[in-house]
């Protein structure tokens, strides 16, 4: 019995994990239609913002949490300016930006001045093509493109994971907070303090994300565009605002995901951003474009592959190999797709016309 | 909050089309040299066929061309004096320019209050949106029963309702209704036309589209007829009204054995709504 609930309780934390991630993946979704594959990075930016700030400036814990969070929050943000309003839509100014960051990449520039140069070019070529773009159009009314939207956001997934370890290094780091190894016993269960706090952290999070999705006006509007984004258009709600919001929100719970993911007993590592893997099962499973679905769904996957963990040895499946939890998680995937097709709590189309 | 629109300069247009030609995906002309102005306080309608541009001339007023990959090609579309060719929606409808969508477009998964909120999401203060709230629920009084009502659940002419008060709580010296009658009883055309008339009362100029042209006729200061993509016939409302073809092909009045319009449109109307 114990046994169960405590591996319940561990399956909890891990799947709060989960949730704000695929919480941003669905926000992204849902306000321009197209997946973030670049979240993993951000999440990766987020743990290592959060322990430079907290152990590089030797800024309290929470507050540098919460520093990492806006500060990612910005990022993504400009790296939606950036690379999927402007870039996106200018095909030389993309083009430009590749072709030099390849040419510089592969000539023995480091990565992050190779970025930072053909950024720089792409945007002049931006701005040209600009010009003539100019009359045809501002480009705010338009959606993003789905498919270079796909090859751009992974893109930006490997450019982030050679950028961070250049700035922070390939070393496990440790991120500072003031869980560590604290525990508290209550009965028999063993609740480790990280993952407490990364529960309450978590609930705090969604609480406030799903307040202002429900009654602020930007909520309304982001919903609206999610139904009709051309009614939406139509009634004066600017796509830059609601893009720019989801963007941030995205990139503020990825901050949260990363620095929970990265503290307590785990170690930070430049490999966090796998966590996304075990993500993308929960949104599948929450349906896409559900933010309760995707709360649901990465709690589901956590504690699935939690109690994999915990009963694997159990019951002598061990020869089922050493990551079959991560296994597992893809099977209940599977199971759900079987009786619901659109995942537990998904819209029946995904595609919008 | 907007003035009211005392019709101090009746000759200065408050929306003035110049000649435009609209071209979607680069290729397909659709507009072919259109003018068409509304003067400040006045009902303006446009009538014609299915598919001859209505919509789309909507569109290149009101920014919305770009959601469909269209563009205007040549000539200028002002409002309020000002050349917006190029302006983004939300620009727009904050300077006073609303617009009812063919087809209503409500957002059925929000409340009838978060439609309406929605409708508000360019107006700064509160007490402007709490006033514009008022004003639309004196006009739709149904909209403050349902206001919790998913409005999807609503019925068809409440839907029309809520697109309508949606569009008014921009407050917008100008409103495009995009064949508002559409798909309603008769008795509720004759009710939306009177409401029509009782918003273009209060200050809002309004450029009505419409197949149902004796309703719209009726109301109409001046209005438009358009074919293919072109302007065929202007003119005002009693004069169109007493014009032979008008008569003929919109009005279903013409000699018998001769197909109206209006038959052609039923077919074309089912074609639409089912794909
Ligand atoms: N997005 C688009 N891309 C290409 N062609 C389009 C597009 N929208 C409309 N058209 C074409 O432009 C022409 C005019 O369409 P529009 O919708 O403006 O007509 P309408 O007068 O509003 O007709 P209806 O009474 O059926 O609403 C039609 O031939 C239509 O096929
Ligand atoms: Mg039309």
């Amino acid at each position: 019995m114990n046994q169960l609930l405590q591996g319940l309780f561990d399956g909890v934390a891990l799947g709060a994990q989960y949730s704000v991630i695929v919480v941003g993946f669905v926000v992204i979704y849902r306000a321009t239609g197209i997946i973030n594959f670049a979240q993993g990075g951000f999440v990766l930016i987020g743990a290592y913002v959060t322990y430079n700030i907290s152990q590089t400036w030797g800024w309290n814990f929470y507050l540098a949490l919460l520093m990492s969070m806006l500060v990612t929050a910005a990022i993504s943000i400009v790296m939606q300016r950036i690379l999927l309003q402007w870039v996106l839509r200018e095909v030389v100014g993309m083009a430009l930006w590749l072709v030099l960051w390849a040419l510089l990449y592969f000539n023995g520039w480091g990565h992050a001045p190779a970025v930072a140069v053909s950024l720089l070019v792409g945007l002049v070529g931006f701005g040209v093509t600009r010009r003539i773009e100019q009359h045809r159009g501002s480009g705010q009314a338009r959606e993003l493109p789905i498919f270079g939207s796909i090859m751009v956001t992974i893109g930006l997934l490997y450019v982030i994971k050679q950028v961070v370890p250049s700035i922070w290094g390939f070393a496990e780091l440790n991120m500072g907070d003031p869980w560590g190894l604290n525990v508290t016993r209550v009965g028999g269960l063993v609740l480790s303090h990280a993952k407490l706090w990364t529960i309450g952290l978590t609930v705090t999070a969604l609480v406030a994300f799903f307040a202002v999705n429900r009654y602020t006006k930007i909520g309304v509007a982001m919903r609206a565009t999610h139904f009709d984004h051309e009614a939406a258009v139509a009634q004066g709600i600017s796509l830059k605002v609601v893009f720019a919001v989801a963007f941030g929100i995205a990139g503020a719970v990825a901050a949260l995901a990363g620095t929970t993911a990265g503290a307590g007993i785990a170690q930070l590592t430049t490999n966090l951003d796998l966590i996304v893997f075990l993500a993308f099962p929960a949104m599948i499973l929450g349906g896409f474009d559900s933010p309760g679905g995707a709360v649901l769904g990465g709690i589901i996957i956590g504690v699935v592959q939690n109690l994999t963990k915990v009963y694997q040895p159990e019951w002598d499946l061990n020869w089922l190999g050493v990551g079959f939890d991560r296994v597992t998680v893809y099977i209940v995937m599977l199971i759900v797709l079987m009786i619901r097709p659109y995942g537990l709590f998904g819209t029946r189309e995904v595609h919008r016309v | 909050m907007n003035q009211p629109a005392v019709a101090t300069e009746a000759a200065d247009p408050i929306l003035s089309i110049q000649n435009i030609e609209v071209v979607y995906n680069d290729v397909i002309l659709v507009l072919r040299g259109v003018s068409l102005e509304v003067a400040e306080g006045e009902i303006v309608t446009l009538l014609g066929a299915n598919g001859a541009g209505k919509t789309t001339l909507l569109r290149a007023v009101t920014g919305l061309l770009e959601v469909h990959r269209g563009s205007i090609t040549k000539g200028t579309v002002s409002f309020l004096g000002r050349r917006t060719n190029f302006d983004d929606p939300s620009r727009l409808v904050r300077s006073g320019l609303a617009q009812v969508m063919e087809g209503r477009r409500i957002f059925a998964e929000l409340s009838v209050e978060e439609n309406l909120r929605a409708g508000a999401y360019t107006v700064r203060s509160r007490q402007a949106a709490n006033e514009a709230h008022e004003r639309v629920i004196s006009l739709f009084p149904v909209l403050a029963e349902r206001a919790r009502s998913t409005a999807g659940y609503l019925s068809g002419g409440e839907q029309q309702m809520l697109a309508i008060g949606r569009a008014l709580m921009a407050s917008p010296r100008l409103l495009l209704l995009d064949e508002p009658s559409l798909g309603l009883a008769p008795l509720l055309v004759q009710q939306f036309r009177d409401i029509i008339r009782d918003i273009n009362a209060q200050g809002t100029s309004v450029l009505l589209v419409e197949q149902n042209a004796t309703m719209a006729l009726s109301i109409a200061d001046r209005a438009y007829v358009m074919e293919s993509g072109r302007i065929v016939r202007e003119g005002t409302g009693a004069e169109l009204m007493a014009d032979d073809d008008i008569r003929e092909f919109y009005l279903g009045v013409g000699e018998a054995g001769r197909r109206s319009f209006r038959d052609v449109k039923t077919y074309r109307r089912r074609k639409r709504w089912s794909t």
